[in-house]
């Protein structure tokens, strides 16, 4: 549905892209993952035919976005980062512009404009001025307006910034409902919120492809490392550290003195190449055998930088 | 086209600037017009409008400026670069829309011909020819300030230029008057011509080379010209700069002459800042 091929954007001196390429199927929900700053926008961005690249080539359904983009374009529909909606309008009329720019046959656009404002649920503000609205009906009518006409390809920026929790869960069933018929990309900088709904996730750093896999295989990629983080009394501290380093599974251990020092407690952050299951267990016992009560026990999640570090090292390895 | 032409109307009529323009064009127009056809009893209808052009320096940037600083303030040019649109399209459908909004108050104006030649002798073609006129200039008005608003990002910046551009058109006839056409000031004019046309260019292309080199043709040949025969370069900056003097070619049409150069003239500055804004809106995505 979607091919990238070498793409590379050069802003003045800065390298925003290098040399990107992936391929996205039909009706595949597709997520970019990356820091910020890592290309995720510019590569939609680029997708969408609002920049021009500096060299390489999009095709979408087999139309190039240089050298075809009306074509292109009608495939497409994209929800930048700020939702693109104009604050005099209300969310029918702007849709109703968006469809005739669209170029939806007039006898099918009430009925497509319904249909949009059905699916993103905006119904009961359908008639007020969108300077009135709230950030995410705002980013609903951004939504809609990108569903609007059923394009084949719906390219989604970061959409659940600013949303509340449960515009999150609603989001995410829409998102999973338009991934059956449509072919679904959308980027993010949370690995959780992608891993969940997408069926293929591509890793970019500072515009650089890193993986490209099935969130199973990325996992499989990231096995035997964990970070679980345990809080033990101040005074016992210096014991758990040597009981902990016992550990063979261990990796690393880090003493943080948090905010709550007057509780007496200290956090203690142990890195092992065991599952996270294994680790809690071997703590646990190891840490009563010391005598040493444990007041909490975690599993934290792997931040961006450390899948990163992870995938690299990995890769270096594989090399050797 | 259609599209967006509809949708910038929308805009003119949803927000305060299309409603101030035409008021204000119609109640400058309605009161020389009260004055001197009406008050004091001329049949001559151009005199009265002859005062809108002053006006137009003040009253197109209300309308142009925001043209597309408007659409980058709320990120909806985005919008605008990813539809299945064409910049021509974009450009001509937001360009029409002005026009009409300029259009609406001199239909407005042109109903007054009407209604004093019941009372007396009225030359209706001078007078339409006029408004003609006056329409041409202020399209090609639009056009340049459209073509300005393209060019920033800030409304601000776009209306101190827009403002600051009418103006000096404005003042042109009253510079050229104190202009002695002597060899030295169309050398001073000239190098300064350069240096304008040097930082338009590389603003338009950012290549540093494209835009030294034309302005360095331009320097060199002046220096030849000028060691070569000063009777050459004397009065062409005056010569060069009448003819960028949009407003005092509006009294070509006065006495009822329909000019046929001057249409073509307006039509031409219209036309040329239309497709610099094609061209700006367009190299935006390749920056």
């Amino acid at each position: 549905m979607i091919e990238v091929k070498d793409l590379v954007k050069k802003y003045d001196n800065h390298l925003a892209l290098d040399h990107l390429s992936f391929s996205v199927e039909e009706n595949q929900i597709f997520g970019f993952l990356g820091p910020n700053g890592a290309g995720k926008s510019t590569t939609m961005n680029i997708i969408t035919g609002y920049l021009a690249p500096t060299a390489g080539q999009v095709l979408i359904d087999g139309h190039d976005i240089v050298e075809e983009p009306i074509a292109a374009k009608r495939c497409i529909g994209y929800l930048p980062e700020l939702p693109p909606v104009y604050m005099d309008m209300t969310p029918y009329e702007y849709l109703k512009f968006v469809g005739q720019a669209k170029k939806i046959e007039k006898s099918r656009l009430k009925e497509e404009i319904h249909k949009a404002i059905e699916k993103t649920n905006i119904a009961d503000v359908q008639n007020r001025l969108i300077k009135t609205l709230s950030k995410g009906y705002r980013q609903r009518v951004g939504m809609a307006q990108a569903i609007l006409g059923d394009p084949k390809v719906i390219i989604l920026d970061e959409p659940t910034v600013g949303l509340d929790p449960m515009q999150i869960i609603e989001f995410r069933e829409l998102v999973k409902e338009l991934g059956k018929e449509h072919t679904v990309i959308l980027s993010s900088h949370i690995l959780a919120e992608i891993a969940e709904i997408c069926q293929k996730i591509m890793i970019i750093s500072k515009g650089k492809l890193i993986a490209i896999d099935t969130p199973d295989n990325l996992s499989h990629q990231l096995d035997g490392g964990c970070l679980i983080s345990i809080k033990v009394r101040e005074a016992d501290s210096q014991r758990a550290v040597e009981s902990l380093q016992q550990i063979e599974e261990v990796t690393e251990i880090s003493q943080i003195a948090d905010g709550e020092a007057q509780s007496g407690l200290i956090t203690i952050e142990i890195k092992g190449n065991a599952s996270p299951q294994t680790m809690q267990e071997k703590i646990s016992v190891s840490l009563m055998e010391a005598k040493c009560p444990v007041m909490a026990i975690e599993e934290k999640e792997l931040s961006l930088e450390d899948i990163f570090i992870k995938i690299l090292d990995g890769q270096k390895e594989e090399e050797r | 086209m259609i599209t967006i032409y509809k949708k910038d109307m929308h805009n003119y009529f949803s927000t305060f600037s299309g409603y101030l323009f035409m008021a204000c064009v119609v109640l400058v127009g309605g009161i020389y017009c009260y004055m001197y056809n009406f008050y004091y009893g001329y049949a001559s209808f151009e005199q009265s409008i002859n005062y809108l052009p002053f006006f137009f320096v003040f009253l197109v940037p209300v309308v142009s400026a925001g043209v597309f600083t408007d659409e980058k303030r709320q990120k909806t040019e985005q919008l605008l670069y990813t539809l299945p649109l064409t910049s021509k399209d974009i450009v001509l459908g937001k360009y029409f829309a002005l026009l009409t909004i300029l259009f609406i108050p001199l239909a407005i104006l042109g109903c007054y011909p009407l209604i004093m030649s019941m009372y007396g002798q009225v030359n209706l073609v001078s007078a339409y020819c006029n408004l003609f006129a006056i329409f041409l200039l202020g399209a090609a008005l639009c056009a340049i300030c459209m073509f300005i608003s393209s060019l920033t990002e800030s409304i601000i910046v776009s209306a101190v230029l827009c403002f600051g551009g009418m103006f000096v058109l404005y003042q042109l006839d009253g510079i050229l008057e104190n202009l002695t056409p002597s060899a030295k000031n169309s050398y001073i004019g000239f190098i300064l011509l350069a240096v304008f046309l040097a930082i338009f260019i590389w603003f338009m292309t950012k290549n540093i080379y494209i835009a030294i080199i034309p302005s360095a043709v331009v320097v060199i040949l002046l220096n030849v010209a000028y060691r070569f025969s000063m009777t050459l370069v004397a009065g062409k900056i005056n010569l060069m700069l009448s003819s960028i003097a949009v407003f005092s070619k509006l009294n070509n049409f006065m006495n009822g002459i329909f000019d046929v150069n001057t249409t073509i003239y307006y039509l031409s500055i219209a036309g040329l800042f239309v497709l610099f804004t094609v061209y700006t809106f367009e190299r935006k995505r390749w920056n």
